[in-house]
């Protein structure tokens, strides 16, 4: 069969493999219900919410728009909910077909290729099928940049470069990782007395003042009152770990899978210190970069991953190759034609059982917690303040429609720390007075209490709601807690 | 026959001028190269004088700085040891605070023609000169410096002269002696600056000046031996280096992250180059003067601007593959250097005292006549003290420039929440007045510190303007 025929196949198979387990597990990941909300608001009213009174009972929001805008253009014809498992899913899926074609490039072997396919299609990392982000746009535009960045010599390319990174510019920061990468690349250049082209010189310093003059636009007022901190993106101190957790070497070792790191290890090795391949100094010059920042904690845990773990993916096709061109050489003739089928198993067992355990440990709200979010909707006044657990935060004011505490975004909050004990103080502290406080401080009048909320904090309701201060409301599992008092001053009276 | 807009001037005749642009073969890069003075007083008027126009028109006092307060104040009062606060003793009874303005003003214009006319009598690169000025001009930290009364202005003006006076072929040069002593007078920065200048001229000159270098050298070693100067004068405000450097991040001077970007290109591409090599000491003199004292960023900045001059030139010189990418790029590093400067005039309205700070300063004696001494110091803000003292003639408490050890005490008096840590140093420093600016009101924290501990009954509120307020302490 034609290898082409493959790589549709490849692609089909990773396809349904990831619409199965997205329509199959309910709704979507905690943090997908903070884009949902901006989708529907730009579907609605043409622009960004940049202005939002609900998170954080009201606030300023500064982001960059593009994937707001592109999954907006979907929502206009098919349900907004299918559109965001469908969409998303269907770009991780097309990595695969983009990371054959840069691993052809490379290697100019189309079987080893085909693995490389297979394995980015099978990545554990990217299998968080019921997440709506921006990463999702961001993966397969940035390696579609790199693709072109490596045909850069055709015009075709030059000008499908500029438009991936523009569009990778306008979607996430965190496309800084390819900068970074470029001048890890030219500095590796240098180091090993290889010139880099022309063109692509000048293209990195396009791509640096754009990106550069890009984020300014966008996010002038952050860099004015956060400085440079802005690049930790006000995470709370207690929660940091969550978003830069330490490597742990077991749990990178499974969600890159093992094979394809060995052998991406050992290409690096090789590269660097035997073969000395330019196109491959690029892409080491992006699993450096991806190091740095992720150990500079400038991008996230997870995405420092799916990013290295595609980059091995393309490596392995060059270990691929080397493997078949030395079992060629060597006594064993049977191993060159047996290559395949001993590669291919090995492969798949080592990545289908963590990508099903780390599909299946999503955590999603439950229907039923979904349901007691939307009760606040039709049953408590527009302008009321509802307090819930940080992860949760998004659910009140996307199903809510209610202003929240809290929740993930912390950028521009000022005293985040301390909003931030204050909600969970809401959720232990036995002292009515504090929370009355609390409460009021903030401007809220509910607190909504989940069976994951329970959980988390070991609590069958929060200590102080006992008593005529709080009218509660029970909402299959979940209950619903609403302020009935309020602090007066004795001197007031 | 087709005219530039707004000039009368033929295009013919413009091609058939000396000076064309290599970074770029248009009639305009043409243009500025030819008539540089022209272009330069008109950004100088664009990016300078227009925003202090806008704050004169919104009544706002238009010294933002600090250091001006600290000249203005130590002025009024003149000695032998402060003679060279004369002048300006003179024209602070002569003329008010806002037309002082004019001083700063006028010598900044003069060192940039004067160092137009050096540059060509010294065959500098016009495109390289041009494109240097362009970037030190539209700097932050510059305009910091050049619409203020700021030493530096005076330093870098007397430099200037100096190396003027030395370009003469006759024994006139000798007198370039006299602006270069009197310029090593003020801080050891500013002294080692024209050291290493005026060694750079040694280095690359055919005639060698030693006999002024020595002499320079040696008057630099009896003003820091016998006269102890201070490494740089200031700082006249407490901030983080790199905030400070870099204006996009909300410093009160700096440049902007595009300056430094070009600057990083051009000390990559220009170390090669053996006339270079003296930029590369100023560079790493500044960087650790800048490190020791946040002051010495004037001139870390120049070095900086000179550096991102050869970067751009650098990167525009050479043919592109693609011209439209070229064009772009240009389009974007303009834009993006123009933005910061932008970023940052918009925010100077937040800088240096506001008309009520002004107004409630200079009516405050009245109302405290009686009721403190007149030896009674006056609590704010670190970096606001300046003003106050200036505008109430009332010393402060705490300036950033000296007394290092009296900061934890500051930080203590706004941060504390305990009356017991804050009332005996305000009582064992004579602190009988507390000048809370609306600056401060925005910034404080109102639960706790400073203004929460004025709800105590031992502070009494005796005067307001806006949300200016001025407290006594008894």
């Amino acid at each position: 069969m034609q290898k082409k025929y493959w790589l549709m196949i490849i692609f089909i198979l990773v396809l349904a493999t990831r619409l199965i387990l997205a329509f199959s597990i309910p709704n979507f990941t905690y943090d997908s219900y903070y884009n949902l909300r901006h989708v529907e608001y730009v579907t609605e009213n043409g622009f960004p919410l940049y202005q939002d009174g609900l998170s954080y009972g009201g606030r300023e929001f500064a982001f960059l728009p593009f994937f707001n805008y592109f999954m907006s253009s979907f929502d206009l014809f098919l349900p907004l909910e299918f559109a965001a498992k469908f969409i998303p899913n269907l770009l991780l899926a097309s990595l695969t077909i983009i990371v054959f074609f840069i691993s052809r490039k490379i290697t100019k072997n189309e079987t080893a290729s085909l693995f490389s396919a297979l394995i980015v299609g099978f990545l554990p990392i990217l299998y968080n099928t019921n997440s709506f982000s921006v990463e999702s746009l961001f993966l397969p535009v940035v390696f579609l940049g790199i693709y072109s960045f490596l045909n850069i010599e055709k015009r075709f390319y030059l000008y499908l470069y500029l438009l991936t990174f523009l569009i990778a510019s306008l979607t996430t920061p965190m496309t800084i990782l390819i900068l970074v990468g470029f001048l890890i690349y030219i500095l590796l250049s240098f180091l090993e007395s290889k010139k880099v082209k022309k063109a692509e010189l000048e293209l990195i310093i396009f791509s640096m003042f754009f990106f550069i003059w890009l984020q300014f636009l966008f996010f002038k007022d952050v860099f004015l009152n956060e400085g440079i901190s802005f690049v930790w993106r006000n995470v709370p101190t207690q929660i940091i770990q969550l978003y830069f957790p330490k490597f742990t070497i077991i749990g990178s070792i499974i969600l890159l899978s093992f094979i394809p790191l060995l052998a991406g290890i050992h290409t690096v090795y090789r590269s660097l210190f035997t073969v000395k391949r330019q196109k491959i100094f690029l892409l080491i010059s992006f699993v450096l970069s991806t190091t740095l920042l992720a150990w500079l904690r400038l991008i996230e845990f997870k995405l420092a991953l799916a990013f290295l773990g595609i980059i091995l993916a393309i490596l392995f096709a060059s270990f691929y190759k080397e493997m078949a061109n030395y079992a060629s050489k060597i006594k064993f003739v049977w191993l060159k034609k047996y290559l395949n089928y001993i590669i291919l198993p090995i492969l798949l067992i080592t990545m289908i059982i963590p990508l099903l355990d780390y599909s299946l440990q999503q955590e999603t709200p439950s229907n039923e917690e979904i349901e007691a979010f939307q009760w606040l909707k039709e049953n408590t006044p527009p302008d009321a303040g509802v307090a819930s657990m940080l992860k949760e935060g998004h659910l009140v004011s996307y199903y809510g429609e209610r202003k929240n505490i809290m929740d993930v975004n912390f950028n521009l909050i000022p005293n985040i720390e301390e909003r931030f004990n204050n909600l969970n103080s809401l959720f232990t502290t036995k002292l009515q007075t504090h929370a009355l406080d609390v409460f009021e401080k903030y401007d809220l009048d509910y607190i909504v209490v989940t069976p994951s909320a329970k959980e988390i904090y070991k609590i069958r309701r929060p200590p102080y709601t006992k008593g005529r201060c709080f009218e509660k409301f029970v909402y299959d599992n979940t209950t619903i807690y609403e302020r009935k008092c309020e602090i007066t001053d004795e001197n007031e009276k | 026959m087709t005219t530039l807009p707004f000039m009368n001037v033929n295009v013919k005749l413009l091609m058939k001028m000396k000076n064309k642009s290599l970074l770029f073969n248009n009639k305009y890069f043409n243009y500025i190269l030819n008539y540089p003075y022209l272009y330069i007083t008109l950004l100088f008027f664009i990016f300078n004088v227009i925003p202090i126009l806008i704050n004169l028109f919104s009544g706002k006092p238009l010294f933002i700085s600090g250091e001006s307060y600290y000249h203005l104040y130590f002025a009024q009062e003149v000695t032998w040891q402060t003679f060279y606060y004369y002048p300006l003793n003179l024209l602070d009874k002569l003329l008010s605070v806002n037309l002082m303005i004019i001083v700063p003003l006028l010598l900044s214009l003069t060192s940039l023609y004067l160092y137009l006319w050096l540059a060509k009598k010294k065959n500098f690169s016009l495109e390289l000169t041009m494109l240097f000025l362009t970037i030190l001009i539209i700097s932050p930290s510059i305009f910091f410096n050049l619409t203020n009364l700021s030493i530096h202005l005076l330093i870098v003006l007397l430099t200037i002269c100096g190396f003027l006076l030395l370009c003469k072929e006759s024994r006139l040069r000798y007198f370039s002696l006299i602006p270069f002593i009197l310029a090593t007078v003020f801080d050891l920065t500013s002294s080692i600056v024209i050291i290493l200048l005026l060694s750079a001229e040694i280095y690359f000159n055919k005639r060698k000046n030693y006999a002024i270098l020595i002499i320079t050298f040696i008057a630099v070693l009896i003003n820091a031996i016998i006269f102890k100067l201070p490494f740089v004068i200031g700082p006249f405000y407490l901030g983080k280096h790199l905030p400070e450097l870099i204006s996009d991040f909300g410093g009160l001077g700096g440049i902007s992250f595009f300056t430094v970007l070009l600057a990083l290109i051009g000390i990559g591409t220009m170390w090669k180059k053996r006339s270079f090599i003296s930029a590369y000491f100023f560079l790493l003199f500044t960087i650790i003067a800048f490190i020791i004292n946040i002051q010495a960023l004037f001139y870390l900045v120049i070095t900086l601007s000179f550096f991102a001059a050869v970067g751009i030139k650098s990167i525009f010189q050479r043919k592109w593959t693609l011209n439209s990418l070229k064009k772009f790029t240009f389009f974007i590093v303009t834009l993006g250097l123009i933005f910061s400067t932008l970023a940052y005039l918009d925010r100077i309205d937040e800088f240096g005292p506001s008309k009520e700070d002004q107004q409630l300063l200079t009516l405050m004696e009245e109302e405290l006549e009686g009721t403190v001494e007149d030896e009674d110091k006056i609590f704010s803000l670190p970096e606001e003290s300046y003003f106050v003292s200036y505008f109430s003639n009332r010393d402060s408490f705490y300036y950033p420039h000296y007394k290092k050890d009296y900061r934890e005490n500051v930080n203590l008096i706004i941060s504390s929440t305990n009356i017991m840590n804050t009332f005996p140093i305000l009582e064992g420093n004579d602190v009988n007045v507390i000048y809370i600016s609306e600056h401060s009101k925005r910034t404080l924290p109102s639960e706790n510190g400073l203004l929460f501990l004025l709800r105590n009954e031992r502070f009494k509120l005796i005067q307001s303007s806006g949300n200016a307020e001025v407290w006594i302490f008894k």
